[in-house]
């Protein structure tokens, strides 16, 4: 029995959409809605005293709703920083923010889907993970809880501007979906700036993980909206979906293609993936996740014994730092043994791992 | 070592002083030291360096917000919008940012004179996006799947249509009961 089964990760009674996921190349989708509420100071512009009161009139209204049960609330004073990244980690969350100040609150529910962050950048940011592609039934379930939000507090709003919001480029819907897409079969056939990073996609724009479209690491490629306003929702879900399929599509191709030619220059690399992963002492997170990639890409052509879809895509959220450290449960927060930790940890998951 | 959090690599290139992409190189040389600075070419302080204090600019430079005492400068150059009544102050620099920081659909910038920029949902509209429309897009995405001989994916998404199909049925039970 491995470690990783034994370990609590996550908190009590909080569910992991994550896992039985065994999607092959749109991974997952996070669907965001930013409120202010009505006649207040956005939270930069708040006293310490009408932030605290603020962050406490949202949370006891979201308490009271029936549309989020178990809710469990982890206060900005009082949550500690591995547990902020945690959260931030398992909502696909890749926030530019300081750690969190007093007035700020992190809520979450039973399904582990839903994450409201309280007087982050907004007075309410609802966040809704989707791992099945059903971008319109997530977008329903987080408008719920907005609407519920909405009966007892109204959110500041104009009829030129919609939703109004801090940073005005996120005013109108007030809604950001991003889409995490698994690409490795365009990248290794060099195909990622013809097929990809030249085509003008209507309305969307892609990235990184860290931001940047020229830096893909682990492969993995973030599709977003480029814009909040001057659209309806419905069209933002659908040019998001359009271009997410077309990706899909451009890889599933050049798997296929992969599969064909069984390269022998790609077979060594995904040799030499597990080979890391498997022998070394101390790694970091994008080492990590540039070797899984091609370890997952291997699985999805069935070259691969000792790991399924679903583990590799799980171990996607393992190996980073908030999630390791929650699993092994040891005091590794921002210390530099992480990476030894680490490399332990995928030495003992990947020892059964071997190409076919 | 520590790891490096993925915010401290995150910046884009852009100008020193605002949020904007650079466009000008402005070298500064005073006495014997030569400073270079990347810069958008709108940029406040640029202004200020070429023409002096007294801006010439948009008489937005001196617009404040009467409720959170914030300028339209600090907002160009990188401050959050303060309150709701920001919005109203601020309005046409506002548009014209969006407009130039191509954070609005092109065509909607072009046609706009005045009036709502916002199209979607209001406050308390409930906005359930049609079943009906969503079937037609998963039924149009599974027409591609099944060209593409890809069963596994296609047995997804029939089991999603299924799903969405059984809930409207088990709705419209509901309301002829509830008739």
């Amino acid at each position: 029995m491995t470690k990783e089964s034994k370990g609590e990760v996550g908190f009590p009674g909080f569910e992991r959409p994550w896992e039985k996921n065994d999607n092959d190349i749109w991974l997952a989708s996070t669907i965001s809605l930013y409120r202010n509420i009505d006649k207040f100071h956005f939270p930069q512009k708040l006293s310490k005293e009408k932030r605290e009161n603020i962050s406490n009139l949202i949370v006891g209204v979201l308490k009271e709703l029936d549309t989020l049960k178990n809710v469990q609330v982890f206060f900005g004073n009082s949550i500690s920083p591995l547990e902020r990244d945690f959260l931030m980690e398992h909502f696909l969350i890749f926030d530019t923010a300081r750690d969190s100040q007093n007035g700020q609150a992190y809520v979450t529910e039973q399904t582990g889907r839903v994450l409201v962050q309280v007087n982050a950048h907004e007075h309410m940011q609802l966040h809704i993970v989707d791992p099945s592609g059903d971008l319109e039934g997530s977008l329903e379930q987080i408008f719920a809880v907005e609407r519920g939000v909405e009966e007892k507090l109204p959110f500041a709003f104009s009829n030129t501007f919609g939703y109004l919001t801090s940073e005005a480029s996120r005013c109108g819907t007030a809604l950001l979906v991003q889409s995490f897409v698994h690409i490795p079969a365009i990248i290794q056939q060099g195909l990622y700036e013809e097929e990809i990073g030249k085509e003008e996609m209507e309305g969307v724009s892609f990235s990184g993980l860290r931001g940047d479209p020229h830096e893909l690491i682990g492969d993995l490629l973030v599709v977003k909206n480029r814009w909040t306003v001057g659209l309806k929702e419905e069209t933002i879900l659908s040019s998001l979906r359009a271009a997410v399929m077309r990706v899909v599509d451009k890889e599933r191709t050049a798997r296929e293609k992969i599969a064909r030619e069984k390269e022998e220059g790609l077979i060594d690399k995904m040799s030499r993936a597990i080979g890391t992963l498997q022998h070394a002492r101390t790694i970091d997170t994008k080492e990590t996740l540039q070797a899984m990639s091609l370890i997952k890409l291997a699985v999805e052509l069935g070259w691969i014994e000792g790991m399924s879809s679903e583990k590799i895509n799980e171990l996607f959220f393992d190996c980073r730092r908030a999630h390791l450290a929650k699993r092994l449960d040891k005091d590794l927060y921002a210390s530099p043994k992480i990476h030894k930790e680490r490399a332990d940890f995928l030495r003992e998951v990947f020892a059964p791992v071997r190409l076919t | 070592m520590e790891e490096k959090r993925p915010q401290d690599l995150e910046r884009p290139l852009e100008c020193c002083q605002c949020r904007r992409p650079i466009e000008v190189c402005y070298t500064e040389s005073v006495g014997q030291q030569i400073t270079r600075f990347g810069m958008c070419k709108e940029c406040p302080v640029l202004m200020a360096k070429l023409y002096g204090q007294k801006e010439e600019g948009p008489s937005s430079a001196t617009l404040c917000c009467g409720s959170c005492g914030i300028t339209f400068d600090e907002v160009r150059m990188g401050a959050q919008l303060g309150c709701p009544l920001c919005y109203e102050i601020f309005s046409d620099e506002i548009v014209h940012e969006l407009v130039l920081l191509e954070k609005i659909p092109p065509k909607l910038g072009v046609s706009r004179k005045s009036g709502p920029i916002h199209c979607g949902r209001v406050p308390g509209q409930v906005q359930e996006i049609d079943p009906s429309m969503k079937v037609l897009e998963l039924q149009q995405v599974l027409h591609e799947t099944l060209k593409r001989e890809d069963y596994e994916q296609a047995a997804r998404l029939r089991d999603q249509i299924r799903a969405i199909e059984q809930t409207r049925r088990k709705g419209r039970k509901k309301n002829d009961k509830g008739k």
